[in-house]
């Protein structure tokens, strides 16, 4: 007989909520069976600044997806994003323990333990730890090297952590539904999950989620995710630079964006205007295109400059072979991929959703929820094996009941 | 102890938020989800300890006392009937043929054997049996309704009357109103047939059922003065003869419909007894078909008819537009 869990991936971003919900068969296969979504109330920057606004967009979506998938929501897998988060690396090595060298369980656990056990300052808190290949006498060796033979055994992490009240806040929004918070997900790592291949993560590739709050960007090497970050800029900034410019409302300056914003300059005819409206209304004015793309551009410019500068060292156009992935609800910004291929050095483009899933959902302003239902479900099979089967599934089920 | 473990602690994950949050915090929907666990908990721990506490006592009760339980199952006597029927039978006559021993066990009870007494009656078109715990027994009935009566000796015995069902069933009518017996007709032209311990169904009551039905719902005048059926010819000529108290002999066919024969009956009558010169008929043929009906006299005049409802076929008012 199928048991069948029903799964929530939830993204509250600055500009809207959207929930995905996913029905796991057997801890195996998973289908979307519903989708939500709302206008964000009460975020800032991808941090809930308004618990009652915030909580009452989010509920809404719940409640959406919930009708549409015709279930109730068992737990939820959260996305975490915000100015908040960062990440460091650190990492440890050990001498095999064992007299023929050969690398037990033990010596990766201790090496692991050792990599991860670096304090963090008061308030901070762990979301991920992402484990790099293991490299055995200065050998990379991947993800499991036991029974290899060596002497010295080194792992490295790269630890996001953020700050405890941030994470709370968002936890709680969904408690607020009382509905448990399974895991909770970096936006960049849900995006990234379901937007590359494992051939691309292998090769190497940067996915840069440009939302409307925050840009959340991940860097993948060898296989696995290498570097993550959060800067603080997004498509509402080139909005909010529009209405400064023009002197106009920021729901003006939304529609300016839209329809002639560019991440680059591609009017060079100074004098070109275009219509606010364009239905020669009352209150219908004329702007300077080129104005518009400027100003739209100098930000894009900027914020792919502050992407690249964060990476640093770690990117290496040599070693980005599947180039940058743009996605988010910005990354439609037409001359964003050309302004990005200039920036990286790469070849760029926009990511694309598999097509089993539903057309709508695949915008490039869904992909987040749609890696994170992808990325969840895919932690937690991978994790089941390693659970002890038996009466506890039963036990732990009836006082789950209540959860 | 690993040489390790003394290394500086893990730092705090996520996780270790608690997830626990005020009931105020959170929305109406929220509360709503959170009272429906809530009650799903309480409900799973209620039925959980009920279902404990039954197995404690059956279990206690099997250590201290075993036959209690036995008896419980086995040995508790029917103590009650109930009937439910949609006829006439009425309990007494139920004991009487299902003739339950003294002090009979309901779980020994064969239900299939008395469910056939019951069927074999004929009166009874189907029962069903069931037991009621603890000590009832329910029947539930389904009776057949007389549509002719006839009268038989069977096996030399005095003679008797006997009541036929509409599907040919032959039944020795029990607990019927005396006045409802008394308006059924005889039936003639019939042989009887033994079959086991009853008589076989006859064949053809049927078509009979349907023609007695029709006049007793179109023409109620008709059908009380109607006493012999008679069903000879029905298998080789596809007619049913009538005798009544004003023509000895009526024709009905089968092959037409019998509410047209009915009314084209009604209508001679009336015709004939407006007309005292033509005498009284003999027979009325309605099974030659379409609108013709001959009729054969030979007795008195008919009585006039009353001025009144003279005939149960009035023709309908004209309207003029």
């Amino acid at each position: 007989m199928s048991k069948s869990r029903f799964i929530g991936a939830v993204e509250i971003g600055t500009s809207k909520v959207a929930v995905l919900v996913g029905e796991v068969v057997n801890g195996r296969s998973l289908n979307l069976i519903g989708f939500g979504e709302c206008q964000s109330r009460g975020v800032i920057k991808g941090a809930v600044a308004d618990f009652k606004a915030a909580s009452d967009a989010a509920h809404s979506a719940l409640m959406s997806a919930e009708q549409s998938a015709g279930v109730r929501i068992e737990e939820v897998y959260l996305a975490q994003t915000g100015a908040h988060l960062e990440g460091f690396y650190s990492e440890a090595s050990v001498s095999v323990s064992a007299a023929d060298n050969m690398v037990s369980q033990v010596d990766i656990d201790t090496v692991c333990r050792l990599a991860k056990s670096k304090a963090l300052p008061e308030g901070r808190m762990v979301v991920h730890n992402i484990r790099r290949p293991f490299y055995l006498d200065g050998r990379m060796v991947g993800s499991n090297p036991e029974h290899l033979v060596g002497q010295r055994l080194d792992v490295g992490y790269w630890t996001v952590h953020g700050q405890e009240n941030r994470i709370a806040d968002n936890i709680h929004v969904i408690r607020g539904f009382n509905v448990r918070v399974g895991d909770l997900i970096l936006s960049s790592l849900a995006a990234g999950a379901v937007l590359t291949s494992p051939q691309d993560r292998q090769n190497g590739a940067l996915v840069i989620d440009v939302g409307a709050g925050t840009t959340d960007f991940v860097l993948y090497r060898d296989g696995g995710a290498f570097l993550t970050g959060v800067v603080p800029v997004g498509g509402g900034h080139l909005t909010n630079d529009l209405a400064l410019g023009l002197r106009v409302t920021e729901g003006q300056a939304e529609k300016l964006k839209l329809r002639f914003g560019r991440g680059t300059v591609l009017s060079k005819d100074k004098t070109e205007k275009v219509w606010l409206n364009g239905d020669f209304a009352i209150g219908d004015r004329q702007f300077p295109k080129h104005t518009i793309e400027t100003i739209t551009s100098a930000r894009t410019w900027e914020l792919l400059e502050v992407v690249r500068k964060k990476l640093g060292a770690a990117f290496v156009p040599e070693r980005c072979g599947a180039g940058v992935i743009l996605t988010g609800g910005t990354s439609r910004l037409p001359g964003l991929t050309e302004a990005a291929a200039k920036v990286f050095g790469v070849a760029v483009h926009i990511g694309e959703l598999p097509g089993a899933v539903d057309e709508k959902l695949r915008e490039p302003a869904f992909a987040t929820v749609t890696g994170l239902l992808n990325y969840g479900a895919q932690s937690r099979a991978e994790s089941a094996p390693a659970k002890r089967a038996g009466t506890g599934g039963f036990i732990k089920k009836l006082f789950a009941v209540g959860n | 102890m690993s040489k390790f473990d003394s290394v500086s602690p893990v730092a705090r994950s996520w996780r270790d938020i608690p997830q626990s949050v005020a009931p105020r915090v959170m929305s109406a929907e929220g509360r709503r989800r959170l009272v429906f666990s809530t009650g799903k908990l309480a409900a799973t721990c209620f039925l959980a300890a009920v279902t404990l506490w039954g197995g404690i006592e059956i279990w206690r009760t099997w250590e201290t006392a075993p036959q209690t339980l036995a008896a419980a199952s086995d040995r508790e006597p029917v103590k009650t009937i109930e009937l439910r029927t949609d006829g006439v039978l009425d309990l007494d006559w139920v004991k009487g043929v299902v003739a339950l021993p003294r002090n009979a066990a309901l779980m020994e009870l064969d239900l299939s054997a008395l469910q056939a007494r019951l069927v074999s009656s004929g009166q009874v078109r189907t029962a069903v049996l069931v037991r009621k715990f603890p000590s009832t027994l329910v029947v539930t009935l389904q009776e057949r309704t007389p549509v002719v009566r006839i009268r038989a000796a069977l096996g030399g015995a005095e003679p008797s009357d006997l009541v036929i069902a509409r599907d040919g069933t032959v039944y020795a009518g029990s607990g019927y109103n005396a006045e409802l017996i008394d308006s059924l007709p005889w039936l003639a032209g019939v042989r009887l047939a033994r079959a086991g311990d009853g008589l076989a169904p006859l064949v053809g009551v049927e078509t009979l059922a349907e023609l007695l039905a029709v006049t007793q719902a179109n023409a109620p005048g008709l059908y009380r003065s109607w006493k012999v059926v008679d069903l000879s010819r029905l298998s080789t000529d596809g007619e049913i003869l009538v005798q009544s108290d004003a023509v000895p002999e009526v024709v009905f066919g089968t092959r037409d419909d019998f509410f047209t024969q009915v009314a084209l009956l009604d209508s001679t009558i009336e015709q004939i007894s407006l007309n005292p010169a033509l005498g009284r008929p003999s027979r009325i043929n309605l099974a030659v078909g379409g609108r013709q009906v001959p009729v054969a006299f030979g007795g008195p005049a008919l009585r006039a008819p009353a001025p009144a409802p003279a005939s149960y076929f009035r023709p309908l008012p004209r309207i003029s537009l």
